[in-house]
């Protein structure tokens, strides 16, 4: 109980405050122009995205609580299944591109864009096992 | 075929095959994830740009040095560091280019790379030139970026920022020239020249070429002036030309008050080309030395039994301050009965001047 609790704890803030209040945090070892910036696109680049990683951390609590229950695999299913599209959508299906603010030093404004495929395929590597693995549970007892 | 076998048979086998290949990617990918966070976080703080430097090269081209230096303390390389920049004018004509990379960052390592752009004197038209040199107007610069944390990231940016671009040579004006006497056929002329460069990068420097023309377009003298003015600053100094005198219009020159007027042409050169030209007029009123020239009635008494003494009085104005002091005689080149013809003639800078005086007494 107490380590799903500390693991929950975890998902929460690394996939949801953390994400939520990126801004906040790194405004305060930037120039004001380069924090503004980072904001802009970190609110673009991050979206609605650590809605999901509220849910995960209540199915993260979930899995640990009921470990070894017959609903196991299916709550490891619907966290890979979770985990991975929080990824695909945080990395924008592996090609992040927008805007740079308008307000950027001198009056500058531009575009950006990421290609990070290879990166968010490594990550979506362990969510999709996860997934794979509560499919197993769920075949072997069954 | 046993081993797949049994692993098929034990499906407990096959969570645990798979439990540790969940491990070993979670790790793979946080490490992946951190390193890029770790590079890109510790790099960016440390990129700064230098103080901007100017030179102009013995082609004439007009470099534009950027000098950006960068710190890669993250795990990972950053690589494929390319930089296009580009400065169009409000009618998005190209007129500087620059390019740096691609270059690579090894980890721990620091880097500085030298953006520089070159605004090519031969390659843009004369037109847009002199614009530039005389103009205050809104550039535009456009840098294209490129890099990538191999193999995991490649990010590339566009970025594009207003440039006040300050006329360099603004308000140039030439006041009223000095005379002096050069020689009985040019006069030095002094003028005093002075513009602003309001730009906040380029230095002026260099020799400008002055022309100065007639009134018929013939080229009548010149000079040239040493120019070094750092940006944001003004410009004031003589200009030395010599010019030459008219000499079909010599001899009314030296009798008649006239007002001379000239075209001073300023040329700038850069790398033997011109870049830029500006034409302005040059007036000065000229006073004669001999001006307003007269002779007074002729008084003829007897000197002695064969000869007659004529007095006469010449007047004139000598209006030219540069010029010495003029000296002369004058000599009977005539004599009959009536009328007496007198030759008048006065030493000048511009020579010997002569003119007969007709009297009748």
């Amino acid at each position: 109980m107490i380590s799903g609790a500390a693991l929950a704890a975890l998902v929460f803030l690394v996939f949801y405050y953390l994400p939520v209040n990126f801004s906040a945090l790194v405004s305060g070892s930037l120039p004001s122009n380069g924090a503004a910036a980072v904001s802009s696109v970190a609110a673009a680049v991050v979206g609605s995205t650590p809605i999901i990683g509220l849910v995960l951390a209540v199915l993260v609590f979930l899995g640990a609580v009921l470990r070894g229950s017959r609903v196991y695999g299916m709550i490891l299913i619907l966290v890979g299944s979770l985990f991975a599209t929080y990824t695909y959508l945080l990395f924008h299906g592996g090609s992040i591109g927008g805007t740079l603010p308008s307000d950027l030093s001198l009056g500058a404004s531009g575009s950006f864009a990421i290609d990070a495929s290879l990166l968010m395929v490594v990550l979506l590597i362990p969510s999709l096992l996860t997934v794979v693995k509560g499919a197993l549970l769920l075949a072997v007892r069954g | 075929m046993t081993s797949r076998g049994a692993v098929v048979r034990n499906p407990s086998r096959l969570v645990t095959i798979v439990n540790v290949l969940i491990v070993v990617s979670l790790v793979a990918a946080v490490g992946a994830a951190a390193s890029v966070l770790l590079t890109i976080a510790q790099a960016v703080p440390t990129v700064s740009v230098g103080s901007i430097g100017t030179a102009t090269t013995s082609r004439g081209a007009i470099q534009i040095q950027v000098p950006i230096t960068l710190s890669d303390k993250g795990p990972l390389s950053i690589s494929d560091i390319d930089v296009q920049t580009t400065v169009t004018d409000s009618s998005n004509d190209p007129l500087l280019t620059g390019s740096v990379g691609p270059l690579t960052v090894a980890a721990g390592a620091t880097s500085s790379l030298d953006v520089q752009l070159v605004l090519d004197t031969k390659t843009l038209p004369a037109a847009l030139l002199q614009r530039l040199a005389t103009t205050s107007e809104n550039l535009t610069v456009s840098a294209v970026a490129s890099t990538s944390l191999p193999p995991f990231v490649k990010v590339s940016a566009t970025v594009s920022a207003p440039l006040a671009w300050g006329a360099p040579v603004s308000d140039l004006q030439m006041g009223t020239p000095v005379l002096a006497l050069l020689n009985s056929t040019a006069i030095t002329a002094t003028v005093p020249v002075s513009f602003q460069n309001q730009n906040s990068l380029l230095t002026i420097s260099g020799t400008g070429n002055i022309a100065v023309f007639d009134s018929n377009g013939t080229r009548v003298g010149g000079g040239t002036l040493q120019v070094n003015v750092p940006p944001k600053s003004s410009f004031l100094e003589p200009a030395a030309l010599v010019v030459d005198l008219p000499s079909s219009q010599m001899l009314s020159l030296l009798f008649t008050d006239q007002n001379l007027s000239y075209r001073a042409v300023m040329t700038f050169l850069s790398g033997g080309q011109d870049v830029f030209s500006e034409t302005l007029p040059i007036s000065y009123s000229w006073k004669a030395p001999l001006s307003g020239l007269m002779t007074a009635d002729p008084s003829v008494v007897p000197f002695n039994s064969t000869a007659v003494l004529v007095t006469v009085h010449v007047a004139f104005t000598n209006g030219q301050q540069f010029s010495p002091a003029l000296s002369g005689f004058v000599k009977l080149a005539y004599l009959s009965q009536t009328p007496y013809v007198l030759n008048l003639t006065v030493q000048t800078s511009y020579g010997p001047v002569s003119k007969q005086v007709v009297m009748t007494a």
